[in-house]
């Protein structure tokens, strides 16, 4: 185990959670039990008085995160320490004074205030909780929490329902700072706001910070967001970290070819924008049964091809995708599609076959690579003849990449950057020789 | 003859806290094969526009005056049959929630083939190959072994693909999206858009998008129109709105978006929220919020008119604000910075410290 640093506040380490779904309505939607590897071995650290961000697409297991860590939910495995307290081993008697240091705002501005309680009790709740303060103190000091989010005093009676979104958002961070919390996990706060009103809200947390030393988690989908609030930012993708480091390192520019494309993917709001827009196949895998190696290598343009062959690396992009399609693939026709009829690929010729699917996976008639090609007309005999096992085994085991063997360590790029991408393998070995990729700081 | 002509177009809701009136005597039109952007903030009042389009307006809304021209053809003038001959057919839909627009208890290629065995009069074995070459256009993987899956075996972007696809089944003159991206993911929703602008211009469709992102219109729209409380309040071919932008709420909404790369500490903001649209503030409705208000903008309601002075009359950039008009007196005070050599845009408001 490493030592903690002076200024971390909140360390994670190999956490994970994963959700049993075989009792639950996915486990009937798939027809099988299996755990949803929903976090999966993370390491973090929360610094004192910093926003870490936390970025990925839906599903990709932020708000398990995010609740894990504050043990809002049960972790399956790993620990977190809050200062020098492992929050994973304390007593419940402790842990729910703790909790008070730690608080959590909702995604959802409409859902998570209860509609039955006045604004007052509301906030009043966690001071009653915590035994903070009451009587004409307590009223006091509602008061003053409100106006604290620029609310008004005099608003403790009305219900939830008779504010906007953006003020139903203060209201949630007037409930978390009534308890004078150190640390707090904003989850998607602005998601649900408009533009205008989320601008007002990041201000606010950005003022409050500053004015009460606090330390934000910070976990949103949007990048531009992220990349204005966060001090130091974490690329989740399917339950792991893809790249941790300060907003600088991660973003200008983008190393991990995931943050690359998230980067690349946002609509900038101008009209003479003319970057070449990085777009990535599919959709994220199922975090059931995740993908082997780098979770990312079905969808990543720069994955890494063999020594074995110099193919471009859209050649090699698109057959790894033929390769990955061979093997979930029920019929040949599913492969490619004609413009005329789509049923009748059975009776193509040979050529025809071929020339559809190269137009499908944008491969050129003959691919840049001898020995490459070879494999690759060969598996496009065995479509031909309607096997595609068959087909799939070539393509299988003569194109495999070092992305596809095993998961990558996370490397080591820069004091506290790091990335898990085999691209930054030998970045690695000079920052850093021994090498160690899961120890979380260093002295 | 523009393909879509909207009039002065008024739709009010009657509610028991009084009339909303979501579009207040809104005028735009749509030439055929471009791409329109309406946007604004919730409450704008942008989907009222879609639905009139489309007169699907629900009690207690009513469109209470205007006019609404497609092909020349008076839309609110036509018998329900009319209209729905044209609905799904000439003009189609995509909303923001694709689900409600799939029906769970059927498979999804056969709801698209149902709509083009309706509309078209093709039969089954047509219906189901266009609908798998549909399907495979907007690039859903294995498109023919797909066709007869269920919309909960699809993810949130094959849903609105699938939508999609629906919509364009009957080739329509205009498609009209609200929000056809807001509930995916930034990667998602840029393979989306890149097929809405990609289909748009091969089957040469107009469409309507609705969004409340200024990302999503920069990047696929000609041109714009802005509104606010139910109100447009400026009208621009995209460049112009973005490097020229005329209305203060303009100006104030693309200064609020954070931008990767830009190192400003604070976000400007607009003060305030949109006003309840059944008591809408006297005179210019964004004069509480906007940092330029003068006393007569508490008084005098501002119209549409030539933002560049020029004296055209078909004047193709237009706002609503007293500037034009020569009734302010400070005037407005912003500036558009555009940085760097990537063309970074930033704006900036002077007077909103
Ligand atoms: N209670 C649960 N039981 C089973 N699976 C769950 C449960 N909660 C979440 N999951 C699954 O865990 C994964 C991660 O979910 P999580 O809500 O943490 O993602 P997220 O990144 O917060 O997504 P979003 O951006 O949509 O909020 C998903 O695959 C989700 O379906
Ligand atoms: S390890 Fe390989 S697949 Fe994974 S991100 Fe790096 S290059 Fe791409
Ligand atoms: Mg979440």
């Amino acid at each position: 185990m490493s030592e903690r640093t002076e200024e971390s506040i909140l360390r994670v380490e190999g956490l994970k959670k994963y959700y049993d779904t075989s009792s639950g309505f996915i486990d009937s939607l798939l027809g099988r039990g299996r755990s949803v590897k929903a976090v999966d071995d993370v390491d973090l650290e929360l610094r004192e008085g910093e926003t870490l961000g936390v970025v990925g697409e839906s599903g990709c297991g932020k708000t398990t995160l995010g609740r894990s860590i504050l043990r809002l939910i049960k972790p399956t495995d790993g620990t977190v320490y809050y200062r020098d307290e492992e929050l994973t081993a304390v007593s419940n008697v402790r842990l729910r004074r703790l909790k008070k240091d730690l608080q959590y705002i909702f995604q959802d501005p409409f859902a998570s205030l209860n509609p039955r309680l006045t604004v007052g009790d509301i906030i009043g709740e966690p001071l009653d909780v915590h035994d903070l303060a009451d009587g004409e103190e307590r009223t006091e000091r509602i008061g003053e929490l409100l106006e604290t989010v620029g609310l008004n005093a005099s608003h403790t009676r009305r219900y939830p329902h008779e504010f906007s979104g953006g003020q139903r958002q203060r209201i949630g961070i007037a409930r978390a700072l009534a308890v004078d919390p150190e640390v707090i996990v904003c989850d998607e706060p602005v998601s649900a706001l408009d533009v205008s009103v989320q601008a007002q809200i990041l201000n606010l947390l950005e003022d409050l910070q500053d004015e009460f030393g606090l330390s934000y988690i910070f976990i949103a989908h949007d990048l531009s967001v992220v990349e204005h609030i966060s001090d130091r930012v974490a690329v989740m993708y399917l339950g792991e970290i893809a790249e941790v480091g300060t907003t600088e390192e991660v973003f200008s520019p983008p190393h991990h070819p995931y943050t690359e494309a998230l980067l690349s993917a946002i609509p900038e709001p101008d009209p003479l924008w003319e970057d070449e827009q990085i777009t990535l196949p599919g959709t994220v895998p199922s975090p059931i049964d995740p993908p082997s190696g780098c979770r990312f290598h079905t969808r990543c343009p720069r994955i890494i091809q063999p020594d074995d062959y110099e193919l471009t690396q859209a050649e090699w992009r698109s057959i790894v995708d033929l390769k990955l399609q061979t093997g979930d693939a029920e019929s040949v026709g599913s492969l490619a599609t004609t413009e005329e009829e789509s049923v009748e690929l059975s009776s193509l010729t040979r050529d025809r076959l071929d020339e559809l699917i190269r137009s499908e996976y944008s491969l050129p008639r003959r691919v840049s690579d001898e020995q490459a090609e070879e494999v690759l007309s060969s598996a496009i005999d065995r479509l031909h003849a309607g096997e595609i096992a068959d087909a799939n085994e070539r393509l299988d085991s003569a194109f495999v990449s070092p992305c596809e063997r095993r998961p990558p360590d996370q490397y080591r790029t820069g004091d506290a950057h790091r990335i898990a991408c085999f691209l930054y393998e030998e970045e690695n070995d000079e920052h850093d020789s021994a090498g160690r990729a899961d120890a979380v700081v260093e002295d | 003859m523009a393909l879509l002509e909207v009039e002065d177009l008024t739709v009010e809701f009657y509610t028991q806290e009084g009339v909303v009136t979501a579009a207040d005597g809104l005028s735009y039109r749509i030439e055929s094969g471009e791409t329109f952007g309406v946007v604004g903030e919730s409450g704008a009042g942008k989907s009222v526009t879609a639905l009139s389009l489309m007169r699907l307006i629900e009690s207690p809304g009513r469109i209470t005056s205007g006019e609404i021209r497609f092909k020349g053809q008076d839309i609110l003038g036509m018998t329900e049959q009319e209209v729905r001959s044209i609905r799904g057919n000439e003009i189609a839909m995509v909303f923001q929630d694709a689900q409600t627009a799939l029906n769970p208890v059927y498979s999804v290629g056969e709801q698209i083939a149902e709509a083009m065995r309706h509309h078209l009069g093709y039969d089954d074995r047509e219906a189901k190959e266009r609908t798998i070459q549909l399907l495979d256009t907007v690039n859903i993987p294995e498109a023919e072994s797909r066709y007869s899956d269920y919309p909960h075996e699809f993810s949130g972007g094959m849903q609105q693909r699938a939508v999609i696809a629906m919509a364009l089944s009957c080739d329509p003159d205009l498609l009209i999206c609200d929000e056809p991206t807001t509930a995916l993911d930034v990667t998602i929703e840029a393979q989306i858009l890149a097929e809405i602008e990609e289909l748009a211009e091969e089957f040469d469709t107009a469409v309507q998008l609705i969004t409340h992102d200024l990302g999503v219109i920069a990047e696929v729209c000609d041109r714009v129109m802005v509104m606010y409380a139910g109100k447009p309040v400026e009208k621009a071919p995209v460049e112009e709105l973005y490097y020229d932008p005329k209305h203060p709420y303009t100006v104030g909404l693309m200064s609020s978006i954070p931008r990767v790369g830009d190192d400003r500490d604070r976000l400007q903001t607009i003060p305030g929220t949109m006003p309840d649209l059944v008591e809408l503030p006297t005179g210019c409705s964004f004069h509480p919020r906007c940092p330029f208000a003068e006393e007569v903008c508490t008084r005098k309601q501002p119209s549409l008119i030539d933002a560049d002075r020029d004296g055209t009359l078909d004047a193709d950039h237009v706002a609503a604000c007293l500037e034009y008009t020569g009734d302010l007196t400070e005037g407005l005070d912003y500036e558009v910075v555009v940085e760097g050599s990537d063309e970074e845009r930033v704006v900036e408001e002077d007077q909103n410290v």
